[in-house]
């Protein structure tokens, strides 16, 4: 029998999920990561060792690639899986926070409406992705909080239904308050990002070549900012 | 032994296979200076970031040039320390991966040792034990005894900045282009230079801080000299710390080997490429002095698959719980040394 090995880090969190040929959750579990990650590795033996499973049984990993607050652990799951990959020949798919986040309320999503998946950034900053009918409809961006609503509202007018926030941000201590948009409803996100695997189907998603699978920052270094404001960089 | 190498403790991802600790079979090193340069210094989560893009086509590549697969690996060696902690992890954590993987053991390197390893690369050169270490790099100035290749130890540090941090920082104030260190021999090295310019000795009590070293007088002597005299000769300048940035490690390395009792020298890191060090010292007819190839005095992997070939080999159980090392010498291990 062949498996499927999901796997994501947000924030410091690793969420490693198996799964049968037909997307049937094996195992799903949620490991805090230790101060240099090294866990990372260790939890995939844990999980194989408990389902008395080896490598060469995985027919395909599942990688989500970021944003996450933390650079490093996306990094680091990110060079574990392409480690494996590469030796084993084994196929990957991509796919990023947000995605995962959106894909937990992928059934319930209503087909007119718009869904703006917010998740915690850097400093004073958003990582943001809008959905309508169950697609991405913007790339993933870094925006500033005191310009969420503002950015936010601009997708409310252009879409044709409400606007939902799926959201690991604590919004009402936070910047955006409640009025400050008539968002429906905020929906809090699941450690366990690989809840459902519908969406894997409903999107056809194909294997990436492995030189193309990359850690998403989508967000510069704190020196590329600085240089970038007093003009020494391009 | 066939052994697959990863180094990236600082901007350099650097691959090699390596047989029985001393025939390079491949290297393959990528320098990220053109992503540092505009920054004039490292600025760590770059460095992480390029290497996580940049380490798994160069595993190919060298496979490939060395005309081998996985398969034919019979061991993943790798830098476990010191280092920045960001760019340690993405080696260490694909080399722990790689190793795992393939069901092969892990050796876990310390660079800076690996440093004086690189001496026996590529040659014949038999290893006698003791040696008095002399270790000069970026981040590093040392002095040390090598018992073994598993016992080393630290008898003298920077006490501040280490030489080619000083370096970096004189090239930087003399409006030199990044990596500083080797403009400032390039230009020190011209024909005709002398000892102009009149630069501080090394002020350290010879009694309390017999072996350690501290540039950061030298630095800001260089700096006010500045100041005081913009239109200096570059040359001459540069001629002038040279000398009293040299000199010292000359003559406290040759220090080291007298109060030891010692004859053999290695000099090992980046500035041991410095063709002013190199010449001072193989100058000195009372030790031997060796010294690595150029190609092999910066960070690279084949001194982590040299050195890592007489290391301990761990097994997935030893290996899987384990972490990187960013630091080898704290500042009570520095207050430990001025005795």
């Amino acid at each position: 029998m062949s498996y499927y090995l999901g796997l994501s880090t947000v924030e410091n969190y690793l969420n490693l999920v198996l799964f049968d040929s037909q997307f049937q959750v094996v195992d799903d579990s949620v490991v805090s990561l230790g101060k240099f990650q090294q866990s990372i590795l260790q939890s995939i033996d844990f999980l194989l060792v408990r389902h008395r499973l080896n490598l060469s049984q995985i027919k395909a990993f599942i990688i989500n690639t970021g944003p996450s607050k933390s650079f490093t652990s996306t990094r680091l799951s990110v060079a574990v899986i392409k480690t494996m990959a590469l030796v084993l020949k084994i196929k990957v798919y991509e796919t990023s926070t947000h995605e995962l986040m959106f894909n937990q309320f992928f059934e319930q999503a209503k087909p007119f409406e718009t869904y703006a998946v917010v998740l915690e950034g850097h400093q004073n900053s958003v990582f943001v992705q809008v959905y309508q009918n169950k697609s991405p409809v913007t790339q993933i961006e870094d925006v500033d909080n005191a310009k969420l609503v503002k950015y936010l509202t601009l997708y409310k007018k252009n879409g044709s239904g409400e606007l939902s926030i799926i959201s690991n941000v604590v919004l009402q201590g936070g910047f955006i308050q409640q009025g400050d948009l008539e968002f429906i409803a905020k929906h809090t996100l699941d450690s366990k990002v690989f809840a459902n695997m519908k969406y894997f189907r409903f999107t056809k998603k194909q294997p990436v070549a492995l030189e193309l699978i990359q850690p998403q920052y989508y967000r510069k270094t704190q020196a590329q900012v600085l240089f970038e404001k007093k003009g020494l960089l391009k | 032994m066939i052994i697959l190498a990863i180094e990236t403790s600082c901007d350099e991802t650097s691959i090699a296979l390596v047989k029985n600790g001393r025939e390079v079979l491949a290297i393959k090193t990528y320098s990220q200076l053109a992503e540092h340069e505009v920054f004039y210094g490292v600025v760590p989560e770059i460095a992480s970031r390029m290497h996580v893009e940049i380490i798994f086509p160069l595993i190919e590549k060298t496979l490939k040039k060395a005309q081998l697969h996985f398969g034919d690996i019979d061991a993943i060696a790798v830098t476990q320390e010191p280092g920045l902690a960001g760019s340690l992890l993405v080696g260490f954590t694909i080399a722990k991966t790689l190793a795992y993987t393939l069901q092969k053991p892990l050796i876990l390197v310390n660079h800076l040792w690996a440093h004086f390893y690189a001496v026996f690369l590529e040659n014949h050169l038999s290893v006698t034990f003791p040696y008095v270490g002399l270790l000069v790099s970026g981040g590093h100035t040392l002095l040390t005894v090598i018992n073994s290749w598993s016992d080393i130890r630290i008898l003298g540090s920077t006490i501040d900045d280490s030489v080619g941090e000083a370096y970096d920082k004189v090239a930087k104030m003399m409006n030199l282009p990044y990596p500083g260190g080797v403009n400032v021999d390039n230009l020190a090295s011209k024909q005709g230079c002398k000892e102009v310019y009149p630069l501080p000795n090394m002020l350290l009590n010879y009694e309390k801080d017999r072996y350690n070293f501290s540039y950061s007088g030298l630095k800001t002597a260089v700096k006010r000299f500045i100041e005081k005299k913009p239109d200096y000769n570059p040359e001459y300048l540069a001629y002038s710390f040279q000398k009293k940035a040299i000199d010292i490690l000359v003559e406290k390395s040759l220090l080291l080997c007298k109060d030891k009792n010692i004859n053999s020298l290695l000099v090992a890191g980046g500035v041991a490429s410095n063709t002013y060090l190199r010449k001072e010292l193989l100058k000195t007819k009372k030790i031997n002095v060796y010294f690595p190839e150029i190609r092999f005095c910066s960070d690279n992997a084949g001194m982590i698959g040299g050195l890592g070939y007489h290391l301990p080999k761990l097994s997935q159980k030893e290996y899987l719980h384990l972490d990187i090392k960013d630091k080898i010498i704290t500042y009570q291990d520095k207050q430990n040394l001025r005795t």
